[in-house]
């Protein structure tokens, strides 16, 4: 029978290395595992490996890029182009997904429907948002995380049950954009909390012209006294970006300047102002989020 | 050395999704290439971000990195090792090619030995990779442990402490932080610079 000292004793592997975790985090152990430890080569080893990832992950803190750096767009856009890619290949797999949740390619929704718990599983709908309540770094990850999950998952169908769609399908499908740019971004707008009810909007972020533009389309905006702004918001920084104002009849495009990060700033915002010189955001009428 | 996996957390759903990606990249479609970048593009950008003192410099090197990867693709065999390790594993050898490619451009610019150039050694790369791959683990840990393992790790508490702050009982906090320290292994041995 095993003492109660025992460390290695069946069953409790798991208490063991708890034990071994808390004093690699620092935390003082008991005489015994003390002395145990300095006999046991499984214990030393494991205990120098969790002291490793400690020192690791401590030295990480003061490091020249942080956590949430990441690579500008023009490195994707360089790769893109010396390897000569399908711009258009984002679209595709998002229409691969729709079809795929239509349940028009049912083969391909069994075979990715992954068999995680659902709120890890669905990973289109990030949902509106509001100003009050703009997202942490953190969730703005997760929400990229999901984006990319979202293209593995359709990518996954094509492969799985090898549909092969082609940059026609999308174009067909790609309704609302220009008709020679290429859709690097779409999102639905949705009405907000405090705007005007029975509104909607579209936006894309297409080529245009050697650089990259915003185009916006929206129905049931009330005519009033004043105009209608077209931001870019970056919910990260909580940074707003002024790209336009929207035309009287709902819709615009407006060019972007060429170093605006849009996997920061990836929400489209409209907002209604007033002519009384204030020129910060007002009243959200429409906000949606851009997806690839 | 044998790399421990904890069965619930090496079953995770972004750990199926890495291993399908991995399965995926060498059959040639395009889509796989945007996925690894999404994945690993920021893990390229950092390590070569904290090696490489001019952000250009890391930022060429980030295109190169997955340039060549997806020229070299029928080189990369899933069985011998992840995506992100040997993803890291270039970056590591352009990193340093980029770093001598430097070097020399400054000897010669300054036609003298007098200013000698602080050296990138094999050593100080592993530090970074293993750095950033725990770094880049910690932030794809489930919230509950990584939450716990950052007041470990950055605020210095107990795991006392940590319960009476979190209101989780200790063993739950015990066994979080042990679940994400195994997780944070795992990975550095899968992924790290010595992988």
């Amino acid at each position: 029978m095993p003492t109660p000292e025992d460390p290695h004793q069946p069953g409790t592997d798991d208490a063991r290395r708890e034990r071994l975790v808390l004093f690699a985090l620092g935390e003082p152990v008991d005489e015994s595992f003390e002395r145990h430890l300095s006999t046991c080569a499984e214990c030393s080893e494991d205990l120098d490996a969790y002291r490793h990832s400690v020192a690791l992950a401590r030295a990480g803190a003061d490091d020249r890029s942080a956590l949430e750096d990441v690579p500008p767009p023009s490195v994707w856009a360089g790769i893109s182009r010396t390897l000569g890619l399908d711009a258009t290949l984002g679209a595709t797999l998002r229409a691969t997904l729709d079809e795929s949740r239509a349940g028009t390619a049912d083969a391909a929704g069994a075979a990715t429907r992954p068999t995680a718990p659902a709120t890890r599983s669905v990973p289109y709908d990030v949902g509106p948002r509001s100003w009050s309540h703009p997202r942490r770094p953190d969730e703005v990850n997760q929400a990229r995380y999901r984006r990319w999950r979202t293209a593995l998952v359709a990518a996954a169908a094509a492969i799985v049950i090898g549909v092969s769609v082609t940059a026609g399908v999308l174009i067909g499908r790609d309704h609302g954009s220009p008709a020679a740019a290429q859709v690097l971004y779409q999102g639905q707008l949705s009405q907000q909390t405090g705007g005007p009810a029975n509104v909607s909007g579209h936006a894309t972020v297409h080529t245009q012209g050697g650089g990259l533009a915003v185009s916006v389309d929206s129905a049931g905006l009330p005519l009033r006294q004043g105009y209608y702004q077209v931001w870019l918001y970056d919910p990260a920084h909580k940074h707003m970006l002024p790209i336009g104002v929207l035309g009287r009849d709902g819709t615009g495009t407006f060019p972007l300047a060429a170093d605006v990060d849009l996997r920061l700033y990836d929400i489209v915002d409209i907002s209604a102002q007033d002519y009384d010189g204030v020129y910060t955001h007002k009243t959200t009428v429409l906000q949606g989020p851009l997806r690839q | 050395m044998m790399v421990r996996h904890d069965a619930t957390d090496a079953d995770s759903v972004p750990e199926r999704e890495d291993r399908l990606l991995d399965a995926a990249f060498t059959t040639g479609d395009e889509w796989t290439l945007r996925a690894a970048y999404a994945r690993y593009g920021a893990l390229v950008y950092r390590v070569a971000r904290n090696l490489l003192t001019n952000p250009a410099d890391a930022e060429e090197v980030t295109q190169e990195v997955f340039v060549s990867a997806w020229q070299g693709r029928s080189t990369y065999d899933p069985a011998a090792g992840t995506l992100g390790a040997w993803l890291v594993g270039i970056t590591r050898r352009r990193v340093i090619d980029r770093f001598r490619l430097l070097e020399r451009e400054q000897r010669a610019r300054t036609a003298s030995r007098a200013e000698p150039v602080a050296e990138i050694t094999d050593g100080d790369a592993d530090r970074v990779i293993d750095r950033i791959v725990v770094a880049d683990e910690l932030r794809r840990l489930p919230q509950s442990q990584r939450r716990l393992l950052e007041l470990a790790f950055f605020d210095d508490l107990t795991h006392g402490q940590i319960a009476a702050l979190t209101g989780l009982p200790l063993g739950t906090v015990k066994s979080h932080l042990r679940r994400g320290m195994d997780r944070l292994r795992t990975r550095r041995e899968v992924d790290g610079a010595n992988a």
